[in-house]
């Protein structure tokens, strides 16, 4: 029997409250195994009730205890490296996070309760020195003194199957980290549990009200688990000063990384390459010399177009003259007209003429149509010339001005655009030496990436060779600029958050035979590709994850792609594609139904006009973007667009996409779009020359959103994969609860497969393709978080339904899961029939 | 939604101004003789499109009467509602963009 928790429940938060009450649970199956009896199938949904629940009780718990003894000693090869003086103990600390947040998850659903109490306290000092709430030193102070308890509580168990009965150890932790001025409950930006507030279990029940609990002395202790509380102003070696590169730095420095300030705000200054400046000169003279032809060339249109304006004003008169004299002589002939319009005039004339039978002997037409046979014009005759032949004759000639004018006129436009058109190509000359003026090399950025990792912890605990390739590839400063610190955030995550290896997880290529440990290489290559860079950074070995959100913003601001494979030396390469000049873009133009879009032309490997061979589907582009139908002619060919995607990389799926009309391959500065206007597969916008807007399209994330649409839509759509049995990766770094979870799904139809962290389950992923992914979050190599965004930004993993299942309850987690394309989320310790509910929801066609 | 538009060099959504307050669920249409608004605050700019009747000099605060619960016959007009100008609604501006631009963002496609 069990009493009431000494303490008031409201003033828990509702995440204490919901872990208080799993415990809870917990307990009640404990303490009732009677409740448990339960058919076969029952007894395989209660997943985290303990060893009692389980078949094979004996063996569950060697594999806790082994997996704990492996943390622990984890752990504690952090804590050497801490206590040798490290420049990156955020790292460090970060790893005893995860290794203490792993035995409290772990040995809370085993039921060890007061294991799981000590190792939260060393994921919340652990956090507390991450955000720089206490100082590094009393951090390790207080972690030294809680590692010694978890080890105590281990050793207890390895010898009499149970913990420690009494509290006096944590009590006592308590005290120390009050004289540390530690305070558990501060708040933390993250959200993991606060000291648990000490739930009864058995063997564990606390003192009656009222009735104080003595506190041991600290030599009631083993020997080997004295604490001694010290405060922190007489701190051991652990103020000790670790070595830079500069010499040495107190260790109590901040933690939190520091603001580079240069990249805070737009600089006022660019350094421009000698050849690029000298290249812009050139060209601006050339440019400024044709500005002599453009004007010559202006003047002379000018004045054939003022002799074309005279012709024709002459010819105005002369018809005016022209006129009033036909029509003072039609007027005679044709009192009974009273048009006073020349061109009505004329109109009768016109008729009269045609009408008038000598017309057709020829004298009277040929003033209105002169022939080659009409006499010359004599001047030393102008007696056999009427006024009406005079007016006739300066008709001609002002026709003839007109004709030579017009010529003329004609003539110099055709210069003058001949000019504007060599103009424009050195316009745009200079334009691009201009853009290429705020150009310079990628090895501007070398010497502080150089800085990052051969002062990490890597370098410093063995050799590290840091190779460069293309780093003469020459890109906008304004890029540089971002691109800076999203490689040093992938530098510093992977060489300095270092997770040690434990026995369950060797590192490979370490040491192996007893061979000289190969030397860990880190590289990062770049190459240009036409108006992109393509850039790999890559590590010889599996690196720690938990960047991968960070990066994906930092990939966006630079309109460019991301992508993580394991590389050929059996480690981790980043993959990096983006614009060279920050926000142009080569683009084509399409058109599908009335919409004109643009895609990046990096991204397009060819254009075809019949549908290239192979299985991989053909997508049409006005379905992808859910634009209405159009008819297409009986055998109108459409142009079919072959993507480079990076997914090819991954194995992944030849992207085929069907357009309407391809219109033409221009260069555009493309502008982010709003938050509310973004949507999957829009990366941008750009206004048209006939000020529309023109939407810049990823076609890869287009194709997984469409993909995924699919499958929430329709059940049928992944109804190919019937006939084989469902297969359930579940991605777990602690080895109890994948086994758990095994217990749980082993009377299912259902395959089951493992992964021991993020990597091996992308590596799985690729292979297996399995239709659930159940995914913890704090994992080593990669967490849960970056995983989720690889898988949700490649269209191959687009049917993969994802459950959360982690001990991390707060809404923030849950949301930014959910926001970044999990299904569900279960929080640890869940019940079976709650993960088999779960998966049946999400694959409704394999309820049956 | 009536779709997107430049503004400024940039794409702003332009929203059916009756359509929105209506309610409708039907694809919008650009109107005959309708104007674009341009409604900008902090955070969102948004293009309005409106038939506009006629401009009145600025209102005054006194001028504008409170509403009746009857009047506005939809949630979405209730909430973005200051009062009545003789027997015009007087919009909250400011904070109906951000209802808009929520509107906009839960929308499938520009259109």
């Amino acid at each position: 029997m069990h009493e009431d928790p000494p303490f008031d429940e409201s003033e828990l938060s509702a995440e204490d409250l919901a872990i208080l009450h799993a415990f809870d649970a917990i307990e009640s199956w404990e303490m009732n195994p009677a409740q448990t009896d339960q058919p076969a199938a029952d007894s395989a949904n209660s997943i985290w009730e303990g060893t009692a629940s389980l078949d094979e009780p004996d063996d569950m718990l060697i594999i806790f205890l082994t997996e704990v003894e492996e943390d622990i000693t984890a752990m504690q090869q952090v804590m050497k490296r801490l206590a040798r003086g490290d420049a990156t103990q955020p790292g460090h600390f970060a790893a005893l996070r995860r290794l203490g947040h792993k035995i409290r998850g772990t040995s809370g659903a085993v039921g060890y309760l007061k294991m799981s109490e000590v190792a939260s306290h060393v994921e919340i000092i652990a956090e507390q020195a991450i955000h720089a709430m206490i100082q590094p030193a009393t951090a390790y102070e207080a972690l030294t003194h809680t590692l010694k308890v978890l080890e105590f509580c281990l050793s207890e168990l390895l010898r009499d199957n149970q913990e420690p009965a009494d509290d006096v150890l944590i009590d006592d932790l308590r005290t120390i980290y009050a004289n540390l001025s530690i305070d558990l409950d501060q708040p933390l930006s993250g959200d993991m549990p606060r000291t648990l507030a000490t739930p009864s279990y058995p063997g564990n029940t606390p003192s009656a009200p009222g009735v104080p609990t003595p506190l041991p002395t600290p030599s009631e202790f083993p020997a080997e688990f004295q604490i001694s509380p010290t405060p922190s102003t007489s701190l051991p070696p652990v103020q000790a000063l670790r070595p830079t590169a500069n010499g040495t730095q107190p260790l109590t420095a901040p933690l939190a990384p520091p603001v580079r300030q240069e990249f805070a705000a737009e600089p006022a200054f660019v350094r421009v390459a000698v050849h690029h400046f000298d290249n812009l000169i050139r060209h601006t003279e050339k440019l400024f010399e044709q500005h002599a032809s453009m004007d010559n060339a202006y003047k002379q249109v000018e004045t054939a177009f003022q002799d074309l304006q005279a012709a024709q004003a002459r010819f105005q008169r002369l018809e005016m003259l022209f006129s009033n004299s036909l029509a003072q002589e039609r007027l005679s002939q044709l009192p009974e007209s009273h048009t006073s319009s020349s061109l009505i005039t004329r109109i009768f004339q016109n008729a009269a003429t045609r009408n008038d039978p000598r017309r057709r002997r020829g004298k009277s037409d040929k003033t209105f149509v002169p022939t080659k046979s009409q006499p010359e014009w004599d001047e030393l005759d102008m007696e056999r010339y009427s006024e009406k032949d005079m007016q006739l004759r300066s008709l001609r000639e002002a026709m003839a001005d007109m004709a030579s004018s017009s010529a003329r006129l004609k003539a110099a436009y055709q210069t003058l655009y001949v000019i504007q058109v060599e103009y424009l190509a050195r316009t745009t000359l200079v334009r691009n030496d201009t853009l290429l003026m705020r150009q310079a090399p990628l090895s501007t950025l070398m010497p502080q990436l150089r800085d990052v990792v051969m002062t990490s912890i890597l370098a410093r605990e063995q050799r590290l060779d840091f190779e460069i390739t293309g780093d003469c590839v020459e890109i906008d400063q304004d890029v540089l600029t971002l691109l800076s610190p999203l490689l040093q955030t992938i530098l510093e995550t992977c060489t300095n958050n270092v997770t040690p290896s434990t026995p369950s997880t060797p590192s490979k290529n370490r040491m192996q035979n007893g061979a000289q440990p190969q030397p860990y290489r880190v590289w990062l290559a770049a190459r240009a590709i036409s108006s992109e860079v393509a850039l790999e950074v890559g590590f010889s070995r599996e690196v720690p994850g938990g960047a991968m959100q960070t990066l994906r913003e930092q990939i966006r601001l630079l309109n460019g792609t991301l992508a993580l494979e394991r590389n050929a030396a059996g480690g981790i390469s980043f993959f990096l594609r983006f614009p060279r000049i920050r926000g142009v873009v080569q683009c084509l133009l399409v058109r599908v139904a009335d919409q004109h879009l643009l895609i990046p032309l990096s991204h397009i490997r060819r254009v075809a006009y019949t549908a290239p061979d192979g299985a991989d589907p053909l997508y049409q582009l006005r379905a992808l973007l859910d634009l209405p139908a159009a008819h297409v002619e009986p055998g109108a060919t459409q142009p079919v667009i072959l993507m480079q995607a990076l997914m090819e990389q991954a194995g992944g799926e030849q992207l085929k996409i069907l357009i309407d009309e391809i219109i033409d391959e221009i260069e555009l500065v493309v502008k982010p779009l709003e938050s509310h206007l973004q949507r999957p597969g829009v990366t941008g916008s750009v206004i048209g020359q006939q000020g529309n807007v023109l939407l810049l399209l990823d076609i890869a994330e287009l194709v997984a959103s469409y993909k995924q649409n699919m499958a929430h839509q329709d059940p049928a759509y992944e109804a190919q994969g019937l006939a084989r049995p469902l297969k359930i990766l579940v991605a777990d770094d602690s080895a109890y609860l994948r086994r758990s979870v095994l217990q749980t799904l082993q009377h299912t139809p259902y395959q089951v497969i493992e992964a021991r962290d993020g990597l091996e389950a992308l590596d799985l992923l690729k292979v297996e393709m399995p239709d659930v992914l159940l995914l913890d979050i704090e994992m080593p190599y990669l967490n849960g978080y970056d995983l989720l965004d690889i898988v949700r930004h490649n269209p191959r993993f687009s049917a993969i339904k994802i459950i959360m299942l982690t001990s991390r309850s707060s809404d923030k987690h849950m949301l930014r899961a959910m926001e970044l394309g999990a299904h569900a989320y279960l929080i640890k310790p869940s019940p079976g029939e709650k993960l088999l509910t779960t998966i049946r929801e999400l694959l409704p066609q394999y309820a049956s | 939604m009536l779709g997107l538009a430049a503004w400024r060099g940039t794409a702003i959504a332009v929203l059916d101004l009756a359509a929105y307050f209506s309610g409708s669920q039907t694809r919008a249409q650009l109107r005959p003789g309708s104007s674009l608004l341009i409604a900008q605050n902090d955070y969102v700019t948004i293009g309005l499109s409106a038939v506009i009747i006629s401009s009145l000099p600025p209102l005054q605060a006194e001028s504008i009467r409170s509403l009746e619960p009857s009047s506005a016959n939809s949630a979405r007009l209730a909430s973005g509602i200051i009062g009545m100008y003789e027997d015009a609604f007087v919009l909250d501006i400011p904070s109906t963009l951000i209802a808009m631009a929520q509107h906009i963002k839960m929308a499938k496609t520009y259109a």
